[in-house]
């Protein structure tokens, strides 16, 4: 009987690259080009639009609580972070990184990626968030000085007006803790105002949507991050005092009682930027590092901003860097060359020629 | 040099289990497999790993998810995942107490990672090698390895190196987590101190699990 000879089976890019990422990621490889077509160390090239949709933005005033967005795009990814805040007492003990010593304070993310599906947050999601929250911290990007709040207050003039003084030297804190002397009347009254001890603080919130993932999207999501901080315009705050009698009405002698009650009103109009430190400012950067056997000797190549599917999976040596200046923020290094994929041993040369590379990208970001 | 606490074989429930304390950081860890995976974690080829940090009190948060992700770097590149085809293999860790330094976490993570080591080793996991993490500080110009919580606290940089060991040498890079202001320079210095920290380290380690390694299978020799 004559044997069938098999044949060949032939699947389009797409399949391939899910069946078997690594030689799929091979083969272009050897043809000197990335799957994506981009060069090994090439970036994608980045949109960012800063024209929020804040509640303070000259182009378009909203009553929206965002206090800060930006929108940037890389490649085909879309990341839309808001930065929203809230008002907390110095007394609340919120968690560690506002009670702890350290000076610099952080931003809460939540991150989405959308994936065409509800549900409970994802492992990725949190992750990213999480890094977020700790580069932040660590970068030293924000003093807790700068999210201190200098009350005014809304008092009645003595024909009868409504005003509201602020502090004279503006809302924003220098750092020192002089700020309640102070204080006095913006107009030609001077008198001096009773501060109360009471001092309140912002907190920020910070909500990145991830749209059409196609890699890694820390290192967009933290662009995002820092882009809409730029912007993040913090609103006056002035105190209004609302004082009202009531009668007890069970009580027999029918006693009064006075009620005072002080809120914190954020104005609609007056705002400040919030102060960043500009130096420490800097900007992410992922690579991949993987091994194409060539002949005898195998070739290591080091990949720019690792995007789809078979980049990602295939490479499973990362280094991931946080570039401000000419000083590193973060650095993690994930080696793996044994862990399956294509991964290659990280050697110092890698090291310092990623540190370079992101250098240049913290650069170029920094531009736009 | 301030050598880590340690013990094994503390848990009779699991496979495997380790306690580890580093200055106040106390871990436990225990290793249970390989057994048999959830069809959704089921790999054809290797093992699914599981890991598993839990928080001194309450439930686990992102803090806890971002080291569980930080560990599985290291036990996917070090774990013999082919020998367990459609296996599991969970690693649970209890952090019993945490870093008095708030800054960041990777104190934690360097006894998660020293405890998850021991903690394999007790439940004959095969592994493609040793691995041994360093925790160092860079304060004052001075680089600190195994830092107190004051030392953390006044350091502008902070750095958890881990290697593979082969035949008693520092190996390959297997995980690096840097935080804080430092040049590329001072990161080339904390690698090459850390290789010389981490083979010290060991010689003393690997004489400890010769001695278990001898006591366990005591009817065997």
């Amino acid at each position: 009987m004559e044997e069938e000879q098999p044949e060949f089976i032939q699947f389009t890019p797409n399949v391939f690259s899910r069946i078997a990422p690594d030689i799929y990621l091979e083969r272009n490889l050897k043809e000197g080009i990335r799957p994506n077509l981009r060069k090994y160390e090439e970036f994608r090239s980045v949109q960012v639009n800063n024209k929020g949709f804040g509640r303070y933005d000259e182009s378009n005033p909203t009553k929206s609580s965002v206090l800060g967005s930006s929108v940037v795009k890389v490649g085909k990814t879309t990341v839309i972070c808001a930065i929203t805040g809230g008002i907390v007492s110095d007394d609340d003990i919120l968690d560690q990184a506002t009670t702890s010593s350290n000076p610099f304070a952080t931003v809460y993310p939540l991150v989405e990626i959308a994936r065409g599906r509800s549900g409970a947050c994802t492992d990725e999601e949190m992750i990213i968030a999480q890094k977020l929250y700790e580069t932040l911290k660590s970068s030293g990007i924000i003093r807790k000085s700068a999210l201190k709040i200098r009350y005014g207050y809304k008092h009645r003039t003595s024909d009868d007006k409504v005003e509201v003084i602020f502090p004279r030297n503006g809302p924003q804190t220098d750092g020192t803790n002089d700020d309640n002397d102070q204080v006095m009347a913006d107009g030609n009254t001077a008198e001096t105002i009773p501060f109360e001890d009471k001092q309140y603080s912002f907190v920020l919130y910070a909500n990145l949507q991830v749209f059409s993932r196609t890699g890694p999207p820390f290192d967009i999501c933290w662009t995002a991050l820092i882009k809409a901080l730029k912007n993040t315009k913090l609103p006056y705050t002035f105190l209004d005092e609302d004082t009202t009698s009531s009668r007890t009405v069970k009580s027999r002698s029918g006693a009064n009682a006075t009620i005072e009650r002080s809120q914190l009103i954020c104005d609609p109009v007056l705002n400040y930027p919030i102060k960043l430190e500009e130096k420490k400012i800097g900007y992410s950067s992922t690579f991949g590092l993987v091994t194409i056997p060539d002949g005898e000797k195998s070739q290591e190549i080091l990949l720019a901003d690792i995007e789809g599917e078979s980049e990602e999976s295939a490479s499973t040596s990362l280094v991931h860097v946080v570039v401000a200046g000419d000083k590193l923020t973060s650095l993690t290094i994930h080696g793996g060359s044994k862990a399956g994929g294509n991964g290659s041993r990280i050697t110092k040369d890698f090291i310092k020629k990623s540190i370079d590379l992101a250098h240049q990208r913290s650069l170029h970001l920094s531009s736009i | 040099m301030v050598l880590p606490e340690y013990q094994t074989s503390l848990l009779n429930k699991v496979d495997g289990s380790s306690t580890i304390s580093i200055g106040e950081v106390k871990v436990i860890c225990s290793v249970t497999g390989p057994i048999e995976a959830k069809p959704r974690q089921e790999l054809p080829t290797q093992c699914a790993i599981e890991v598993n940090i839990r928080p001194e009190v309450g439930v686990g948060s992102t803090r806890e998810k971002n080291m569980e992700d930080k560990l599985r770097v290291v036990l996917n590149g070090t774990i013999n995942k082919f020998q367990y085809p459609r296996q599991l293999i969970q690693v649970h860790l209890h952090i019993i107490s945490k870093s008095q330094a708030t800054e960041n976490n990777l104190k934690d993570l360097h006894a998660c990672i020293n405890g998850a080591y021991l903690a394999l080793i007790d439940a004959n996991i095969s592994l493609l090698s040793s691995f041994l993490s360093t925790y160092a500080v860079i304060n004052d110009d001075r680089l600190i390895f195994n830092p107190t919580s004051e030392q953390i606290q006044s350091s502008i940089s902070h750095h958890l190196v881990c290697f593979d060991i082969k035949s008693g040498r520092a190996d390959e890079l297997l995980f690096v987590d840097s935080v804080g202001e430092f040049t590329e320079g001072e990161l080339m210095t904390v690698l090459d101190q850390s290789i010389e920290e981490i083979e010290s380290m060991n010689k003393i380690v690997r004489k400890t699990i010769t001695e278990k390694v001898s006591r366990d299978y005591i009817w065997k020799y």
